[in-house]
């Protein structure tokens, strides 16, 4: 059960929607006459932000694999102990 | 140390090297690239110009280190292609340094922290493709922070070495370096530098070199953060949102927002954290362990020394993505101190390790595939450019990856239209340059016309301002189209006068011509136009300088035989035009 509740915390936190987050409208392509400026100037004005969401899956799905994944390893060490 | 595991790690090490090789290799010229192949289209790649353009920067326009490295770097694409990589390489081992205190040694143990902190940078911090592949970011951000890393790492390994007096004259080049990087880092940099030194002198192990890096790194960031150039950057920015006044205007949730941004930006990195040491206590139970005192101490001051860093952003006029590298890389620095402790468990190891060469895969395919992609549109862009016949309309098609995202700039013609009347204008001498797709922006446009006695007007586009400045006589121009009587190019789109008098170019008629004739003046003062004033017409009622979408009003300054009209960089870097009014009509009257 705790398990469970891991993985769906984890799942939420991963795939949250962020789309309220940046400023910028990543479909807005004609700059604003302040925005007018060079290099770093120029990019932080504007500046959309659109996250990968294959990779927030990806981290997700690897964080629950990190959590839940199979260790024979481990338990076999641990009967080794035991004894 | 076992044969295999050392070839295992030299193998890492070069392909980890061929990689950004590879992305060196396909680097696209982007924005503010263009404007540094512009200067050094105008000037011979050296030191002397590269000193010019430095102090011209350090006095009038940005004055961080990182733009001279940049001038660097777009001016010789060999440097690139050797510099860049083994600085994007040398970040690993300085944070592994910082981290452990120690060199990684060529075992898989270290190569597995060092694969976990490749793949925990480029995913805690927020624009890995951006950061690491566009010069002008790479430059400025991932090339300062690892000069900063690299000034700490013979405090981090020297506590417990032996003195090496060699060192002083670079470690003092070093910390000049590292406080000339970044505004936002070297207050938090300052801070811990006093302590690794008064650290040492409390061990009685404070060598000349320490106090070597210290003088540097105290010397360059006042020269930064006081740099003449910084009242004029952004607009001005600087001067105008004071610390006091931004603080105010933030308020406290304003100031607790950006710290949640960074945490928010470093989501996923966090995830694969807890994740394992979820897995430790899990696997572990009751004999799950914390790690040592000092391991703890070491990663809670990084985390500190990254928070620290984001805490001085409170006081920035900017916070945006890429301020957030260097607290990224040491909160990863302090992760890969927990992961060392975590890592004892094999189990948590081996998925963790596993996990992160999924990442790092992962971040290799798109950076290849995206570096691939924008390279050739790159490439195929440029030649387009070069082949278009001056004067004409070049039209180019759109970037595959048109937008800004993690893994790319996005193509800076669509985010930055005047761009395109710059790079065409005055690298390529066209018209101006069209998209494909997404053009909503008009540019300006010249048009020459022929009258004739007789026969009607013609129309056609015309020659640029810089293809008329180098012919030697106009009349050739003026009769190519048959014994004209009168012959002009006149320019729409350019310029709104709020008299809307028309904007010419060129006249010419049998009995002579004006051409008013102004180019590019570097002084140390500052970049001006110089317009002879024997092509000015009399008498002169208005000058402007245009540029970058922004109109300025400017008084012509007597210069011996011409007048310099002063360029306002605060903004950007061009294109600037010159326009001379007299009562009836406007002229153009220079660039820059």
């Amino acid at each position: 059960m705790v398990r469970l509740l891991l993985v769906l915390a984890i799942l939420f936190a991963a795939c949250g929607d962020d789309s309220s987050r940046r400023v910028a409208d990543a479909q807005v392509f004609d700059a604003p006459v302040d925005a007018a400026g060079s290099g770093s100037n120029a990019m932080t004005i504007l500046e959309p932000h659109p996250h990968d969401s294959k990779l927030d899956i990806l981290v997700a799905g690897l964080s629950v694999g990190v959590i839940v994944g199979p260790a024979f390893g481990a338990r076999r060490r641990k009967r080794r102990d035991a004894i | 140390m076992p044969r295999d595991e050392q070839r295992w790690f030299a193998g890492a090490a070069a392909g980890l090297w061929l990689l950004f090789v590879v992305q060196a290799l396909c680097s696209p010229v982007l924005l503010d690239d263009w404007f540094s192949l512009r200067y050094w289209r105008d000037h011979a790649f050296g030191i002397t110009e590269l000193w010019a353009y430095a102090r011209h920067n350090y006095f009038h326009y940005n004055p961080r280190i990182g733009e001279v490295f940049l001038a660097v770097v777009d001016g010789s694409r060999a440097l690139h292609v050797i510099v860049t990589p083994l600085v994007q390489l040398a970040l690993l081992p300085a944070v592994f340094v910082i981290a452990f205190g120690r060199w990684p040694r060529r075992t898989v143990r270290d190569l597995q922290l060092l694969l976990f902190t490749q793949a925990m940078i480029w995913l805690v911090i927020p624009i890995p493709g951006i950061m690491y592949f566009y010069r002008p970011f790479t430059t400025n951000y991932l090339w300062g922070f690892t000069i900063t890393l690299a000034l700490f790492v013979p405090y981090r390994l020297a506590l417990s070495d032996v003195p090496r007096r060699w060192l002083a004259p670079i470690v003092f080049v070093l910390g000049w370096a590292a406080g000339m990087c970044n505004e936002h880092t070297g207050p938090t940099a300052m801070v811990a530098m006093a302590a690794f030194v008064y650290a040492a002198w409390r061990r009685r192990r404070l060598r000349t070199w320490m106090v070597a890096g210290l003088a540097g790194l105290y010397l360059g960031y006042p020269m930064l953060f006081f740099a003449p150039g910084q009242a004029v950057r952004y607009g001005g920015l600087a001067t105008r949102d004071t610390p006091v006044k931004l603080l105010a205007e933030r308020g406290i949730t304003g100031c607790f927002g950006i710290l949640f941004d960074f945490f928010y930006e470093c989501r996923l990195g966090i995830l694969l954290v807890v994740a394992a040491v979820v897995r430790y206590a899990i696997t572990r139970g009751r004999d799950a362990a914390w790690p040592p005192r000092r391991e703890r101490l070491t990663a809670g001051l990084l985390v500190g020394t990254a928070s620290a860093i984001v805490v001085t952003l409170f006081v920035s006029p900017t916070t945006t993505d890429r301020v957030f590298f260097a607290s990224g890389v040491l909160l990863v620095a302090a992760f890969a101190i927990l992961a060392e402790h975590l890592f004892g468990e094999p189990v948590v190891r081996r998925f963790t390790v596993a996990a992160c060469l999924v990442v790092f895969g992962y971040h290799v395919v798109r950076f290849v595939e995206t570096g691939l992609a924008i390279g050739a549109d790159n490439a195929e862009r440029i030649a387009l450019l070069e082949a278009a016949p001056a004067g004409s309309v070049a039209v180019v098609p759109t970037y595959t990856y048109a937008l800004r995202s993690r893994w790319v700039p996005g193509d800076d013609f669509i985010y930055f239209p005047w761009l395109r009347d710059y790079v065409g204008g005055e690298l390529y001498d066209l018209a101006t340059v069209d998209l494909d797709r997404f053009d909503g922006t008009p540019a300006a446009r010249s048009i020459a016309t022929w009258t004739f006695a007789t026969a009607p007007p013609l129309r056609r586009d015309a020659p640029t301002y810089r293809e008329l400045q180098r012919m030697p006589d106009h009349t050739p121009l003026a009769l190519r189209a048959g014994p004209a009587r009168a012959f002009a190019i006149t320019t729409t789109g350019l310029f709104k006068d709020p008299r809307r008098r028309p904007l010419y170019v060129l006249t010419w008629t049998p009995a002579g011509e004006r051409f008013v004739d102004g180019r590019p003046e570097d002084e140390p003062a500052g970049h001006f136009i110089r317009v002879r004033r024997a092509t000015l017409p009399e008498p002169i009622e208005d000058a402007y300088v245009t540029g970058c979408g922004i109109v300025d009003r400017v008084e012509p300054v007597p210069a011996g035989d011409a007048v310099q009209l002063p360029v306002d960089e605060r903004y950007c870097r061009g294109p600037f035009t010159a326009i001379a009014c007299e009562h009836a009509r406007c002229w153009v009257a220079g660039w820059y």
